[in-house]
């Protein structure tokens, strides 16, 4: 059952959120069909459960803790896990062009790829700038100090994976040559 | 301000963050003003941080998304047919059932449920009764039928046997009829019967030794469901 005051409410959280949580699921399944039913699925959810949220200001962060929790749920019951060493990780590469070449958007969806989830929604979530670090600890339900430290090692990870020497001059190149 | 601190800070520090104090953020300020190779650090994270946030956040949406989005969301506030008839259906067979168990008519009393009631059936008969319910009757020689008020299955820790129920002069005796296949004949058990006041006794049956009787009585004596003869 669907109230006629809520139904205003649902339209106006999808006409704020549905860019930001669609490009959430896009970074985090890598997939445009999935991060749209995911999106979606996330929509309706919300507007069965309209009544369980209190606190507007916090609708954000609400919608994006469904999609999550509905993209882990679609990961379990497909039973792929994504896991890179992150041991082995570099560090930041010392001599960096100037300026900084683009990024290669497929590139970058692949290092995201490979990263386990609990490394890569902190990513995503801090580089779209939309939560605190407190936010994101909230929204995944662990310590604030454990999303620096993932945190950390996650951006280590995309560092060096995207922007190594190689790398670099591999995008300069395609630039270049496109 | 140390460097290493100042390394630690650059990494999280980001424009808005609220998780990092005033203070640390003017003293990580003040030692970027006198350390060239932290504040050359700090520009490359700066760098870095920008391309790859810009890079993350540039994600095409597809066409006509919001649209679908709504879409589905008045499909989903549609009532479902299929849903209401179920629920309906439910709703008249929990009512139907309710309504059945109130009106159905009181049992009537089966006659041939109550044999085993009648007194002074004969062990033929009793033992066929048993039968049928797959229990094997020994017939305990010290009691006569006479005086066989009723029978009936029971559970003995778990185990069906046959209980017989002897009355004589307002003295009762309930008659437990056990197989050794069920329970293991135990002297122990006898004696402790004996000493103590619960007037329950151990009887062998003379020519049965797959059997053993455990009778509780009323008090007195069991003389008076004797046999004659016996």
């Amino acid at each position: 059952m669907v109230w006629p005051g809520n139904t205003r409410k649902i339209e106006e959280l999808v006409q704020t959120h549905y860019r930001s949580l669609f490009a959430f699921a896009y970074r985090l399944s890598g997939s445009v069909q999935e991060a749209e039913d995911l999106t979606q699925d996330t929509f309706c959810q919300a507007q069965a459960k309209l009544g369980q949220l209190r606190d507007w200001a916090k609708a954000r962060s609400w919608l994006f803790t469904i999609l999550r929790n509905g993209y882990l749920h679609r990961v379990r019951a497909r039973k792929i896990e994504n896991r890179v060493p992150l041991e082995e990780v570099g560090e930041l590469p010392e001599r960096l062009p100037a300026p900084l070449p683009e990024v290669d958007p497929e590139k970058l969806q692949l290092a995201l790829n490979e990263l386990a989830e609990e490394f890569r929604t902190p990513l995503i979530l801090f580089y779209f700038e939309e939560f605190s670090y407190r936010e994101i600890a909230e929204q995944m339900e662990v310590p604030l100090g454990t999303i620096m430290s993932r945190l950390a090692r996650a951006k280590a990870y995309l560092r060096s994976r995207l922007l190594q020497p190689g790398d670099l001059a591999l995008a300069q190149d395609r630039r270049e040559g496109g | 301000m140390d460097c290493m601190n100042a390394r630690l800070l650059l990494l999280f520090n980001r424009p808005g963050c609220a998780e990092i104090a005033s203070e640390d953020m003017d003293s990580l300020q003040d030692h970027l003003e006198h350390c060239a190779e932290c504040r050359s650090v700090a520009h490359k994270e700066k760098m870095v941080d920008g391309v790859l946030g810009s890079a993350l956040r540039k994600v095409p949406l597809p066409g006509g998304l919001q649209e679908r989005i709504q879409q589905r969301l008045v499909l989903e506030r549609r009532p479902r047919p299929w849903i209401w008839l179920a629920t309906a259906a439910s709703l008249l067979l929990m009512v139907g059932l309710t309504v059945s168990w109130y009106l159905q008519p009181s049992p009537t009393i089966d006659a041939g449920s109550i044999t085993n009631l009648r007194p002074g059936s004969s062990p033929e008969s009793v033992t066929a009764w048993f039968r049928e319910r797959g229990l094997t009757l020994a017939i305990p020689p010290e009691f006569d039928f006479h005086y066989l008020d009723s029978w009936e299955v029971v559970s003995l820790q778990g185990q069906r046997v046959p209980k017989l129920l002897f009355i004589n002069q307002g003295v009762v005796a309930h008659v437990y009829v056990i197989s050794t296949d069920q329970f293991q004949y135990d002297e122990e058990l006898h004696q402790r019967l004996l000493n103590n006041s619960l007037n329950a006794v151990i009887l062998h049956h003379p020519d049965n030794a797959d059997f053993f009787f455990l009778v509780i009585n009323s008090g007195g004596t069991l003389d008076s469901f004797q046999r004659r003869g016996v």
